[in-house]
């Protein structure tokens, strides 16, 4: 009895294996995942903390300024590669004391984003630039809107009482992106070798575009972002 | 008169210089003054604008000034430490602040809110005073705020605008920040009459096509929102628009509108200049607009006005005096003297233009009529030719043609005065027109004459014509036909023959006729005379080929003696010479009134 059980746990792993090495041989061999790395540098227009501003910001005579926090705003996107799509999924922006976190989301095709209001006011949260992606639509205090994003492209959902708030959804199918952290720093691994287009988007908007050419050793990179005006100087 | 009328030219050419500068003048004035009101108005945004930013900075600066409260400060601290429950903070921030800022509605601050390093909400006052707690922190102003920032924004939440100012609340140490303050000012009513005194112009602030709040009527401007939202591009680029022309009932306006800073720019949220423009300019306008002072002795230049009519008028007076009254007064004074005849001529060279054609005329009828008649005979002849039918007078007035083919004179030539013939032969047509009156004898009812040729001498074989009334002297004339050839006058019933009475003068007499025989002398033709015009009469008429049947020598000389009479009673003659003569072919005679 013993032993009929022992030969079947036998043909079972032999069979485990032999199946394994088959399909380790039929597999194509895949390119050598690198690592890209590096840091971005902003400019000091996008780096504010501000969109909007009045006719005055002076400093107090006392206190250090404390540095404007990037809360995520900043991600960097690597396009051209072959990659595996991310499948689709929920991701949640919470909208709390007046401000959306995270404040940018990065999202495959067909994913859904909920909006939670944990404020004491509603918002108005809509696409005013593409509004049939997301019509406007009052979103009470402590309420919950989720929206589907079926095509790729970037969308702004803006509230309207409150302009400041801003949410960046970019709807992409590449798997190779990451968000910048508060001092620059970025990370993406698993990036097979091979040439590909380095994009930043920060503030709500694209604000700088190299090419790469990804290697097997991996890149370190320094993006560093030109302002507004000096990249219309340079066009 | 030349003068006069100079004058007339030039009053006239004046007058549609000045009324055509009247039209004219305004319209440059008028581009000037639209200038210069968008000038006006561009002065008026940048002061608007720079009010705001002063505002601006007092309201960042009173905010600042809040925060240096030792209270407000302690509290602050404590909130952010998380030191003790918030609902003391609250409400120790709360009165603090009503007691620092007692008359806040009255200096146009709608709420201040105080909150903790955290940007949680420890107290306010003014909307919303009992909630606490929540977090603005994400607002930018705030954020600012909290980082060490004093900043300025403006919100347009909840269908209202507000002027932010925040300021961070520093740790009594000052080494450290333990909150922030936020004043929110108010933006609208206030706000626009305040600025429509200061910068003379009236206000509206505009939220989202909405208009919250303005200095004119708000129902009035239901247009400006689409205005300024077509020219969102040109705001975008420049901060502001150019002076744009808005139709606010009847009322043109010329509006400036400019965004407003912070949040609310994304939130289309501008504030409008405005101001009527000034109508436009045309002399009925411009007279109706006119006051009492504008015609005042010093700003109106009545003198030189006055002066200036004055000497038009004086100057046409003299003009109408010197070239039309004095020399018709001097026409006068002649023409008097002239019926006076004191003067023999008015001296016409004296008078210029029409007066002197008026002073040769009047010369010339006076030498018409002082001057010598022409000889009796020949005026005898006028006379008799003007009274029996004026267009019979011949060209010379020498002779008359009393045939019957005279008569067809009517048109080329004055038929004569007697044209005797046609009816001493009893035609019925041409009775009248030699005889003229109606009491003519007419011819004998039995004298054979052909009857459409009532002018020519009797035929031979026609039928006897009735004493009828002759047609009128219109319709005979009319009456008209070709004269008879040679051929026809040997048919016994001739054509028509030609009524048609010509002048005797003008022609070419053929040789057969007979020259007038000399005057009886008594006023009388003789019987002799009769006798020889008779038988000239006949002869010709054979040699013509015309009838002579039914001629007599009594009629004859009956017919040619009641014409004569005719002409002596008419014309006042002595008698008649009678002649025979060929006029187309067929006998004719003719009469030659006698005065001598």
């Amino acid at each position: 009895m013993l032993h009929s059980t022992s030969r079947r746990i036998f043909l079972s792993a032999t069979i485990v294996v032999a199946g394994l090495g088959v399909t380790g041989l039929v597999r194509p061999r895949p390119a050598i995942a690198a690592t890209v790395k590096g840091t971005v540098s902003l400019p000091a227009e996008l780096k504010t903390g501000r969109r909007f501003v009045g006719h005055w910001r002076v400093e107090n005579t006392n206190v250090a300024v404390q540095p404007a926090s990037l809360r995520g705003g900043t991600v960097v996107f690597l396009t051209g590669l072959q990659g595996q799509a991310v499948p689709p999924k929920n991701v949640s922006v919470d909208i709390a004391g007046l401000q959306a976190n995270p404040a940018t989301v990065v999202v495959s095709e067909g994913s859904v984003v909920e909006f939670k209001n944990g404020d004491k006011v509603a918002h108005d949260l809509s696409t005013p630039d593409q509004p049939r992606v997301m019509p406007p639509e009052r979103l009470s205090a402590g309420t919950v809107r989720k929206q589907r994003f079926g095509t790729t492209g970037e969308f702004l959902v803006r509230c309207t009482e409150y302009p400041h708030i801003v949410i960046s959804v970019i709807v992409t199918s590449s798997p190779f992106f990451a968000v910048v952290e508060d001092k620059g720093g970025f990370k993406l691994p698993d990036v097979p070798e091979g040439h590909a287009t380095l994009k930043v988007w920060s503030n709500g908007r694209w604000v700088h575009e190299q090419e790469v050419d990804v290697t097997a050793r991996g890149l370190d990179l320094s993006v560093k972002v030109q302002d507004s005006s000096a990249k219309e100087n340079a066009e | 008169m030349f003068l006069s009328k100079i004058w007339f030219v030039l009053v006239g050419l004046l007058a549609t210089v000045a009324v055509t500068a009247a039209f004219v003048a305004p319209r440059p004035a008028d581009r000037r003054i639209e200038q210069l009101e968008g000038q006006r108005m561009d002065r008026a945004q940048y002061a608007a604008e720079q009010m705001l930013k002063n505002e601006a900075r007092r309201w960042i600066d009173y905010v600042a000034k809040l925060g240096s409260d030792g209270k407000l400060i302690d509290a602050l601290d404590s909130a952010s430490r998380g030191a003790g429950e918030l609902r003391p903070l609250h409400d120790t921030v709360r009165n603090r602040l009503r007691e620092l800022v007692p008359d806040r509605q009255g200096i146009g601050v709608e709420a201040i809110v105080a909150v903790d390093n955290k940007g949680r909400v420890v107290a306010r006052v003014g909307d919303d005073e009992s909630e606490f707690g929540e977090s603005i922190a994400g607002a930018e102003v705030v954020a600012d705020a909290l980082r060490g920032y004093l900043s300025d924004d403006v919100w347009g939440a909840n269908n209202r605008l507000r002027r932010i100012g925040a300021s961070p609340v520093l740790s009594k140490s000052h080494d450290r920040i333990v909150g922030a303050l936020v004043v929110e000012v108010e933006t609208g009513k206030r706000l626009v009459e305040m600025w429509k005194q200061n910068l003379g112009v009236d206000v509206a602030i505009v939220l989202r096509k909405t208009v919250l709040s303005s200095t004119l009527p708000e129902a009035l401007l239901s247009q400006l929102p689409d205005v300024i939202e077509e020219h969102a591009a040109e705001i975008a680029s420049h901060k502001r628009t150019r002076a744009l022309p808005l139709l606010m009932g009847n009322e043109r306006l010329l509006t400036v509108a400019a965004p407003l800073t912070g949040e609310a720019s994304e939130q289309r949220a501008y504030y409008v200049l405005l101001t009527k423009k000034s109508p436009e300019s045309n002399p009925w306008a411009m007279l109706s607009s006119t006051s009492s002072d504008d015609l005042k002795w010093g700003r109106f230049p009545w003198l030189s006005l006055g002066l200036g009519m004055l000497g038009v008028i004086f100057i046409g007076l003299f003009l109408q005096r010197y070239e039309i009254e004095n020399p018709l007064k001097r026409l006068r004074a002649e023409v008097h003297s002239l019926a006076k005849q004191e003067l023999q001529k008015i001296g016409d060279t004296r008078y210029p233009g029409k007066l002197g054609g008026i002073a040769r005329d009047i010369n010339a009828a006076i030498e018409h009529f002082t001057h010598a008649p022409p000889p009796r005979s020949e005026a005898a002849k006028r006379d008799i030719s003007a009274i029996l039918d004026p267009r019979a007078a011949s060209a010379d007035g020498k002779s008359f043609d009393v045939s019957a083919s005279a008569m067809s004179a009517k048109v080329s030539a004055p038929p004569p005065p007697a044209a005797m013939a046609a009816s001493l032969f009893g035609s019925p047509r041409s009775a009248p027109s030699l005889a003229g009156p109606p009491n003519v004898p007419a011819a004998p009812p039995a004298l054979p004459t052909p009857e459409p040729t009532p002018f020519v001498a009797p035929q031979a074989t026609p039928p006897p014509l009735s004493a009828a009334a002759p047609p009128p002297m219109a319709t005979m004339m009319r009456y008209s036909s070709p004269p008879p050839t040679p051929q026809s006058a040997s048919a016994p019933t001739p054509p028509p023959v030609a009524p048609t009475l010509s002048p005797v003068r003008p022609q070419p007499q053929p040789a057969a006729v007979t020259p007038p025989p000399p005057s009886a002398g008594n006023g009388e033709p003789s019987a002799q005379h009769f006798d020889e015009i008779f038988d000239e009469y006949l002869a010709l008429r054979k040699r013509c080929g015309e009838p002579t049947i039914g001629l007599t020598l009594e009629k004859f000389s009956a017919k040619l003696q009641s014409n004569e009479q005719q002409l002596i009673a008419k014309y006042n003659c002595r008698g008649a010479h009678f002649a025979v003569y060929e006029k187309d072919g067929k006998a004719a005679i003719r009469a030659v009134p006698v005065r001598d």
